[in-house]
């Protein structure tokens, strides 16, 4: 999708197995990192692994869009990606929603894809007014 | 707990997550730039330290040490802060901010 006037973009690549060591040893912790709307999704999906790597993947390139990192402000559950596992809609929350908007970007838009156990995500941030992902 | 146990502790866990002989890991390894940690690995290893040590040490707090120890107000800022400061983390950093919320 073209966007014109897009400026920030992130990419993450993560391999499959290492998420699925990180899910087996931290399935109590997983509300920090992912919405409740994400995790019941992954639970309707039937490929649930995989739903929550993307969702890890996307969360990562919108913060490398965002450009504010994670952690002192911005927490995972602020960037959330429902839907589709590799055509999903971001909704922004939070401090990552105020850092968008004060970077006349507040809109993000993903796109995931996996192959081979790897997982690719890009996160591209646009002005307002520009269409949601198809 | 003395600082021995703790830091015996925080590289067990460290060779957990990054699948690494405890002996590859040194007082001095950066997390990030020695160790080649990701950010995954990074909220691996936290969770991990919290149920060893029943602490809460988070990314947030992390980074709030990170500023106090580089003595500015930058890296506590909402927008851009310097990822160098991060990618600076030593295991024996990790080990005193551990340490002083086991035995304040």
């Amino acid at each position: 999708m073209r966007l014109s006037g897009a400026c920030g973009i992130g990419i993450d690549i993560l391999g499959l197995a290492r998420f699925s060591d990180f899910l087996v040893r931290n399935e109590e912790q997983l509300t920090e990192i992912f919405t409740q709307g994400e995790l019941l999704a992954a639970d309707d999906d039937g490929r649930r692994e995989l739903y929550l790597a993307t969702r890890w993947a996307l969360k990562e390139a919108v913060l490398k869009a965002l450009g504010t990192g994670w952690g002192r402000h911005v927490e995972w559950t602020d960037v959330e990606a429902v839907g589709d596992a590799f055509g999903p809609r971001i909704v922004l929350h939070g401090a990552a929603e105020k850092a968008a908007a004060r970077s006349g970007t507040p809109r993000a838009v993903g796109s995931a894809s996996a192959s081979g156990g790897t997982i690719i995500a890009m996160a591209v941030l646009a002005p307002a007014g520009q269409p949601d992902n198809p | 707990m003395s600082s021995d146990e703790v830091y015996e502790k925080v590289v067990g866990g460290l060779s957990e997550v990054l699948a690494m002989e405890k002996d590859e890991i040194k007082p001095d390894s950066k997390l990030t730039g020695d160790l080649d940690a990701s950010s995954l690995d990074v909220v691996d290893f936290l969770f991990q330290m919290k149920k060893t040590f029943g602490i809460e040490l988070t990314l947030a707090e992390v980074r709030k040490e990170l500023a106090k120890d580089a003595g500015s107000e930058q890296a506590d800022t909402e927008e851009q802060w310097d990822d160098a400061l991060f990618d600076a983390v030593t295991v024996r950093d990790v080990v005193g901010w551990v340490k002083a919320r086991v035995s304040p």
